[in-house]
């Protein structure tokens, strides 16, 4: 190939995705040494900066090579390129001939790498009789295995991980340096000569930690599969934490699972060795087999499960929480076992267990075994939850597997920190056009999740070295999240949390101009000082304005109180006089704190209406676990779409007062009183929710009359309801509008901490 | 009879308000010699502290507005380790309110004071337009029979114990206002019988607070950050009545938040908590005593939950408002 002078053309480009920690570079590598491309590729800590200089159709077909990434562990999400001079070819240390630049040589510290799952070409070496590496369960490659838990500081090397404290053996080290191997520069590299070994600790009747018969490596492997074979439930360490794992086909053994995690009764988990046995217990679509089967690993929830397993596992819901192995040995337990339970191990209120010595004090007669290694967790990192829903994924839970691949925003700035918001939170760094969303931490109310939350901060801060010079945070005047941020000492940005909602939307699909954002979630501070949550916000830039919402009602105050829905539904129809539907001994003094505001507030929450309809219908009267009241009534709505019902009709009413479009419940409230008697539930239900969709689409009408807004944006843990999610979907685009949503991040409070990056971005304070 | 504004006008109106109601139900050598101020023997060390009432209803369940016009002052003395011995009262009165009434809140007023043990040795009273509304100041002093009690003095390993149930005053306002009829009276009360009996024993007290508006949530913050330390209670441990239990759920209300009237927290040392628990109970006020938690070192005042969990307990930060999406 002609390398002459002449013809060549110098470029650098930045690329971003997930191409650290996949093997990537060695694949640069190889590409450019095979086309003739002179240069060096190098991790800059999570974009990769390739040097070329070729001449210009080379650079073409080289750069067409790269970006088509079919069969290969890495995902490009953009490339920058800039032309640049021989000179500083030169300075940057090229010569002729292609090199990678170790990482230690990168200035730039910000690394973005999630935990990886097992990838197949090691799941099938891990099962093949006769390979170095059978049954040893931390195999790995470059393009799979721990990264973001096991990170001590950037950038990633062995060094700077858990596995320095593991010396490779010849064999191991021979493939680290070899660039042939699919095992180059994988910093997790071990085998059963060097690598971490399990261990078995026998807990059985709940005997004390110093119970001397800790088994080793393959032995404790099957002392743990004799555990669960018999019905027990064993602690597995996993990639962010423990796992609690049994059955799910003993009813007795799910039961003492759900007293050994607390009063909890959120359906469990399920973890499948292969994606054939998942479509045994359930439909599974072509994208939900791309999403199990997808590098993070997620639990996908899937619907029409087939009654297989014990009722215990996930009760009334219809969803079928499943994963596939993200870990050997998960593999290995499943590949013996079947499906099993895999729930994270901690109580109630708590973090997933990582550090051993608490898992191994956990003194409980439930639990059976402990099956666990050396390997140190350093961040307790939960599963991740996805679902598909028309066709794309809908992220309910973003942690493991997702967390810390960065989003990329349009607008860049000064480093920020955002708090994010106190139910399922997760804080985020901007930096260098980029939002790195933490992992998943839960309700910062509880003291041992909001230190989490407070240690992760300057974990994180150090590990991408972010230097904030504001910190955004929610308005709520009791949100431990924002007092956090007033403790850092910066300048501080309050956004109202609907704005945040829409915010993140808007991040995520780079909406510019006017958006009509519709959020609606369960209680968010309003700029009014009541509860706001069926908002309909026309944004622009970092600006917003109200333009309707659902009529305010009084309820009852007091975290306690959202648990108790039938109250809930008591304080929507005492104020239009139909109490008398659902009776209760409590309604007198319910009506006398209504009438004298005692502990009461005003609210415009989507999700109270929603808890309010399920009991009023008889559906769920307490809520056991979060939302539970409002997934009950969208899965009978569910449910009697699918047996072709016809909705009920019904109907808000619409009024304006002031500039504001207001949308009243009452006659919806009244219908549903005067015909619960004689239509079906699922009727009614579906009926419920065909008539909120119908509303949104009367109201975008209206205000849309003297704006001209195209674009939509959904987001708020109500539209983690997909029956209504797709019906309000439909209805707008049949009329014209582009619909956005929450697809990287989750329409719940999980997205609040990357909508306040952009509105700080944009406010540009 | 009603109260009009002649009432206030210095002259014979005043003179038989001031005979007829207040020097009849306060009387004392001090009072009773009418000079301009009253002339007090003291102890070398003395507290001294004032407050101000204005409470509807004026009459509820348990208690007026008088009583706890006596009882708020007289208990803000004792957490200071002081005994009450002399208060002052002032009044501002509306027009129309009824002369009965007065004399109702003065004889809760007189009794309060002579169950502390103190006297009413000073007093004013203005009349003023309005509704028939009575407002209440009340000033008082107290000789120091221990020193070092302090917000500040708590150390790491002192136990927290509460003298009685939570939320009693609260809640017999709230049902009185709601119009709700049940059995729910007002803790009110002077807490003069359990801090003698505590200082008398012996007892290590680092502090004592009187757990009043804003409840044990805001005492406890208090506690946390004057003495830098996390405080973890038990929320098991909590007194409280089965009948303002159901209240509060049915009501949302948390009585960690709610006014009390009649409670004090008391932090002492390790080694007398047992022995403080047990003078506590067999003090008047202080059947329901218990042990409630302990002074660890850290921050933040931190409840482990019924189900296990630990709940970080906040101030107060506006009635009812939910976090919870
Ligand atoms: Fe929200
Ligand atoms: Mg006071
Ligand atoms: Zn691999
Ligand atoms: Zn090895």
């Amino acid at each position: 190939m002609d390398k002459g002078k002449k013809g060549n053309v110098i470029k650098r480009y930045l690329i971003y995705g997930l191409v650290q920690g996949v093997g990537f570079r060695p694949f640069v590598y190889s590409l450019a040494v095979r086309l003739g491309v002179d240069g060096s590729v190098c991790n800059l800590g999570g974009i990769v900066e390739i040097i070329a200089k070729a001449p210009g159709e080379v650079l073409n077909a080289f750069l067409g090579e790269l970006k088509d990434n079919k069969g290969k562990d890495y995902e490009i999400h953009a490339v920058e390129e800039e032309d640049i001079t021989e000179e500083r070819f030169l300075t940057e240390g090229n010569k002729e001939g292609f090199i990678i630049k170790s990482s230690a040589e990168s200035l730039h510290t910000f690394s973005l790498t999630p935990d990886i799952g097992l990838c197949d070409k090691c799941a099938k070496e891990v099962l093949e009789k006769g390979n170095r590496r059978y049954h040893h369960p931390f195999i790995s490659c470059a393009a799979c295995g721990p990264r973001y838990t096991i990170l001590e500081q950037t950038p990633y090397d062995r060094q700077t991980t858990v596995m320095r404290e593991f010396p490779m053996c010849k064999t191991c080290e021979g493939e680290y340096t070899s660039k042939e191997d699919r095992r180059f520069h994988a910093e997790t590299i071990s085998c059963k000569a060097c690598g971490p070994y399990l261990l078995w600790k026998d807990k059985k009747g709940g005997r004390s930690s110093d119970n001397p018969c800790s088994t080793k490596g393959e032995d404790a492997f099957r002392e743990a599969l004799t555990a669960l074979k018999n019905g027990g439930i064993i602690a597995v360490k996993g990639i962010g934490g423990y796992h609690y794992v049994c059955t799910p086909f003993s009813p007795e053994t799910v039961k003492r699972l759900r007293l050994l995690k607390g009063r909890e009764k959120k359906p469990f988990a399920l973890c499948f060795p292969d994606i054939n046995t998942v479509k045994e217990y359930a439909k599974v679509s072509m994208e939900e087999e791309k999403l199990l089967l997808d590098k993070a690993k997620p639990i996908v929830l899937l619907y029409e499960k087939r009654r297989k397993m014990a009722e215990e596992v996930s009760e009334e819901s219809i969803y079928l929480g499943a994963f596939l192995p993200y870990t050997p040995i998960q593999l290995l337990l499943t590949k013996e076992l079947g499906p099993l339970i895999m729930t994270s191990a901690n109580e109630s209120g708590k973090p997933i267990i990582r550090q051993d010595e608490e898992m191994l004090g956990v003194e409980s007669g439930y639990l059976d075994g402990i099956l666990y290694h050396q390997r140190k967790i350093l961040r307790s990192v939960d599963d991740s939850v996805v679902r598909i829903t028309m066709g794309k994924p809908q992220m309910i839970r973003r942690s493991r597997g997702y967390v810390p691949s960065p989003l990329l925003m349009e607008k860049s700035g000064a480093d920020i920190f955002c708090a994010g918001g106190d139910l399922k939170a997760a804080f985020c760094f901007y930096k260098e056009g980029r939002a790195v969303l933490s992992q998943y931490f839960g309700d910062l109310e509880e003291y041992d999740i909001l230190k989490e939350y407070e240690n992760s901060y300057k974990d994180l801060k150090k590990l991408f070295s972010a230097e904030p010079k504001l910190a955004v945070c929610d308005m709520h005047p009791g949100y431990f999240s924002a007092e956090f941020a007033r403790s850092l000492k910066l300048p501080l940005l309050q956004v109202q949390h609907h704005h945040a909602h829409i915010a993140s939307v808007m991040a995520e699909h780079r909406l510019k101009g006017k958006v009509l954002g519709i959020a609606f979630d369960g209680t968010g501070y309003g700029t009014d000082g009541n509860i706001w949550g069926s908002e309909f916000l026309i944004c622009e830039g970092g600006d917003f304005t109200r333009a309707g919402h659902l009529r305010y009602t009084s309820l009852i105050g007091g975290d306690a109180s959202l648990k108790d829905v039938k109250k809930i539904a008591l304080c929507y129809l005492l104020q239009e006089g139909l109490e008398k539907a659902l009776p209760d001994e409590r309604t007198p003094l319910i009506r006398a704190a209504l009438k004298c505001n005692t502990n009461t507030y005003l609210t415009s929450s989507m999700g109270r209406l929603f808890d309010g309809v399920s009991a009023l219908l008889g559906i769920c009267m307490e809520n056991r676990y979060e939302a539970e009241a409002a997934i009950l009534l969208e899965q009978e709505a569910r449910k009697a779409l699918i047996n072709g019902a016809e909705p009920v009709s019904l109907q808000f009413a619409i009024k304006k007062e002031e500039e504001m479009y207001l949308l009243d419940p009452a006659p919806v409230l009244k219908s549903l009183v005067q015909l619960k008697e004689t239509e079906g539930t699922g009727a009614l239900a579906l009926g419920f929710h065909y008539a909120v969709a119908e509303a949104v689409l009367t109201l975008c009408k209206e205000i849309n009359r003297n704006q001209n807004i195209n674009d939509i944006a959904l987001s708020g843990g109500v539209f983690g309801n997909t029956l209504l999610l797709e019906k309000v979907k439909a209805l707008l685009t049949e009329s014209g509008f582009n619909v956005y949503r929450n697809e990287s991040v989750p329409p719940g409070d999980g997205c609040i901490s990357l909508g306040q990056a952009f509105i700080g971005l944009e406010r540009d304070v | 009879m009603h109260i009009d504004m002649s009432y206030g006008s210095g002259g014979k109106q005043t003179t038989s308000l001031i005979n007829e109601v207040f020097v009849k139900h306060f009387s004392n050598p001090v009072l009773q010699k009418m000079e301009d101020s009253a002339v007090l023997t003291v102890k070398e060390k003395i507290a001294f502290t004032t407050d101000s009432f204005v409470v509807t209803p004026m009459f509820f369940k348990g208690g007026d507005i008088g009583k706890v016009a006596v009882c708020g002052t007289v208990n803000d003395l004792l957490m200071m380790g002081a005994n009450p011995k002399y208060l002052t009262a002032g009044f501002i009165i509306e027009e129309g309110a009824s002369l009965t009434d007065l004399e109702h809140i003065a004889a809760s007023m007189a009794a309060a004071a002579k169950e502390a043990g103190a006297q009413i040795v000073a007093g004013d009273t203005k009349v003023i337009e309005g509704k028939g509304g009575i407002y209440i100041n009340t000033a008082g002093i107290g000789e120091i029979e221990r020193e070092g009690i302090s917000i500040s003095a708590c150390k790491e390993g002192d136990i927290i114990l509460l003298s009685g149930n939570l939320g009693e005053h609260h809640t017999a306002i709230m049902s009185h206002r709601m119009e709700i009829e049940n059995d729910i009276k007002s803790d009110c009360a002077p807490l003069k019988e359990i801090v003698m009996n505590l200082i008398m024993a012996g007892i290590d007290i680092h502090c004592m607070r009187d757990v009043t508006r804003g409840g044990l949530a805001t005492v406890l913050n208090e506690v946390s950050a004057s003495s830098s330390c996390k405080v973890e209670i038990e929320e098991r441990a909590l007194p409280v009545s089965p009948q303002v239990k159901g209240f509060c759920d049915i009501l949302g209300l948390d009585p960690l938040y709610m006014a009390n009237e009649g409670k004090l927290i008391a932090v002492v040392a390790q080694k007398d908590a047992k022995r403080a628990l047990q003078i506590m109970k067999e003090s008047r006020y202080g059947e329901n005593a218990a042990v409630i938690g302990t002074i660890q070192a850290g921050s933040k005042v931190v409840m482990t939950t019924a189900f296990g969990g630990s709940r970080v307990i906040d101030v107060l930060y506006g009635e009812g408002l939910p976090r919870i999406c």
